[in-house]
């Protein structure tokens, strides 16, 4: 079944992405949610518990895959993790990676385990992350040297972009098959692409993946972060159930670009608004996203991005109220 | 001749076009263009065209990349001849992304934007101490630029103000930010003199805050 055909009837869809808050309510600090199950499920269970949202997404995490793949993680921030460094730099080195067994590969088990301990026990769906194609080879060779090598040596980024998308492939298989309803597949490096670029890179490995986690029974749905307007043409041609774009684009645009039934999710700006303001801004920037799309049946209210673990938690409380505003 | 190679060079810059910048620079050199007219009538222009493409989105990273790189390898045949003529840049703009952080790209779009527009940028890459930044502020940086990714990191930016002001040096630089960790909120809650949602935006603030145009 399609996301649209999943979404709930009786109430405004309200998404928020909120795994690091839910860590800080939670009073742990993110590696230890990001490194043992228990903990992570801890925080997950808090979060259905106060907010219940129409799809509960767990804890964010870029790195999984590049960890997967042998690469070194760092946890230093108590923020999301970040890559250290990006090894992968010529087709030697590439072809020598094996697409890693989600099983029991770096942190991909926790991922499985939270999932399959979620099944069946939320009252709206379960979402989960995969990383994208092209971020996960920007990881892999370096966002600069990737970004550089879609025009000096296309070969190269077009293998890594493939490779990655199989690394994907399987994770998400895995995930769809642990017990994930929805699927993000998280693009934001390909936000600084041409849509020529886009469309010669990321566009058909992309749709592998989404086609790959909607024949295992999941909704694809693609993330990509900041100003990603230019993309909205190819993105809609990559058969996502469902696009999550950032606080700097006009949804209207996307709407425009996906036809009805595609969901749009997004897009209370992370930062500025959730993090930076009261339950009033809250309100009111998530009141003025109603206005103008409350009446559209694929639209989904949500955060832009992925929340700060810093976002008080009253603003989320202000976000997921708006299920009940008026014209739901 | 001279204008052939000049235009050479910076139509090269313009399309990125790697592997014979350096000779290209050597031959216009050896003709008697001055390093100085190389680097201000060939490779600042033709990054000017580069940030203005940039702006027009006819250009996105990956092209402005690779022209920041073709500028380079003439760059390196120049900077000794540049260096002993004494040639002065509009300021020096030090950037860098905070200590935790690891995201280089947005700042690095800016630096290259901002070499564009005449400034000599000095980068110090990602996760930058904040001692480094108040090094740079002692060396004579006109402007320190931080970018944050991660809110987790952006307290930092608040650091290296607080030690630019314990050190003196506060009143002698302006200080900007960005990244998707920050806002002009923010900016204004730290005491920044200013932030940039992006490249072109970055090079407004500079210009304005430095009194140039």
């Amino acid at each position: 079944m399609k996301l649209i055909d999943r979404l709930p009837t009786d109430h405004r869809p309200v998404v928020p992405l909120m795994g690091y808050p839910g860590v800080t309510a939670a009073g742990r600090k993110a590696k230890a949610a990001l490194t043992e199950p228990v903990t992570h499920l801890e925080c997950m269970t808090l979060l259905e518990n106060r907010f219940r949202p129409d799809a509960l997404f767990m804890i964010m995490d870029l790195t999984v895959e590049a960890e997967a793949l042998g690469l070194d993680v760092t946890f230093e921030t108590d923020g999301p993790p970040s890559v250290v460094s990006h090894p992968i730099d010529d087709a030697a080195k590439l072809a020598a990676l094996k697409v890693p067994d989600p099983r029991r590969s770096g942190r991909m088990p926790l991922f499985l385990e939270v999932a399959a301990s979620l099944k069946g026990k939320l009252s709206g769906m379960l979402g989960a992350y995969c990383i994208g194609p092209f971020t996960l080879a920007a990881e892999l060779a370096g966002p600069e040297d990737l970004a550089i090598k879609t025009i000096t040596d296309p070969d190269f980024a077009k293998s890594a972009v493939d490779f990655s998308a199989e690394v994907g492939r399987a994770y998400a298989t895995a995930l769809v098959r642990a017990g994930a309803d929805v699927v993000a597949i998280l693009e934001p490096t390909a936000v600084m692409l041409s849509p020529a670029t886009f469309e010669q890179f990321c566009a058909e490995p992309l749709a592998r993946l989404g086609a790959t986690v909607r024949s295992e029974g999941g909704c694809p749905v693609l993330h990509i972060c900041g100003d990603s307007t230019h993309l909205f043409g190819p993105m809609a041609t990559c058969g996502m159930d469902g696009l999550s774009l950032d606080h700097p684009v006009d949804l209207a645009k996307a709407f425009e670009a996906v036809g009805p039934g595609t969901v749009v999710i997004g897009n209370v700006d992370p930062v500025g608004v959730m993090m930076e303001g009261d339950p009033q801004s809250v309100r009111k920037a998530s009141g003025i996203l109603i206005e103008r799309f409350g009446d559209l049946p694929n639209y989904v209210l949500g955060t832009g991005c992925d929340l700060p673990g810093e976002t008080p938690l009253e603003n989320i409380d202000a976000l997921m109220a708006m299920r009940e505003a008026a014209g739901a | 001749m001279e204008d052939d190679l000049l235009t050479g060079i910076k139509a090269g810059v313009v399309a990125g076009r790697l592997g014979g910048m350096g000779d290209m620079t050597r031959a216009a050199l050896d003709t008697g263009v001055p390093a100085a007219d190389i680097m201000s009538l060939g490779l600042i222009e033709a990054m000017s065209i580069v940030g203005e493409k940039f702006e027009k989105k006819e250009y996105f990273v990956p092209e402005v990349l690779v022209s920041a790189r073709a500028m380079h390898e003439s760059m390196d045949v120049l900077r000794p001849l540049l260096e002993a003529s004494g040639v002065e840049p509009l300021a020096r703009v030090t950037m860098g992304t905070v200590k935790g952080d690891l995201h280089d790209i947005g700042k690095d779009i800016v630096s290259i934007v901002l070499t564009g527009a005449g400034f000599e940028v000095q980068s110090l890459g990602a996760d930058v101490p904040s001692e480094k930044f108040v090094e740079a502020a002692a060396g004579g940086a006109g402007v320190v630029g931080m970018s944050s990714l991660l809110t987790t990191t952006r307290p930092r930016m608040a650091e290296v103000i607080r030690l630019l002001e314990e050190r003196g040096l506060r009143d002698g630089v302006k200080v900007i930010i960005g990244g998707a960790a920050v806002t002009e909120g923010f900016a204004n809650e730290i005491g920044a003199d200013g932030y940039g949602a992006d490249a072109a935006q970055a090079v407004r603030l500079v210009k304005s805050l430095l009194g140039i145009q």
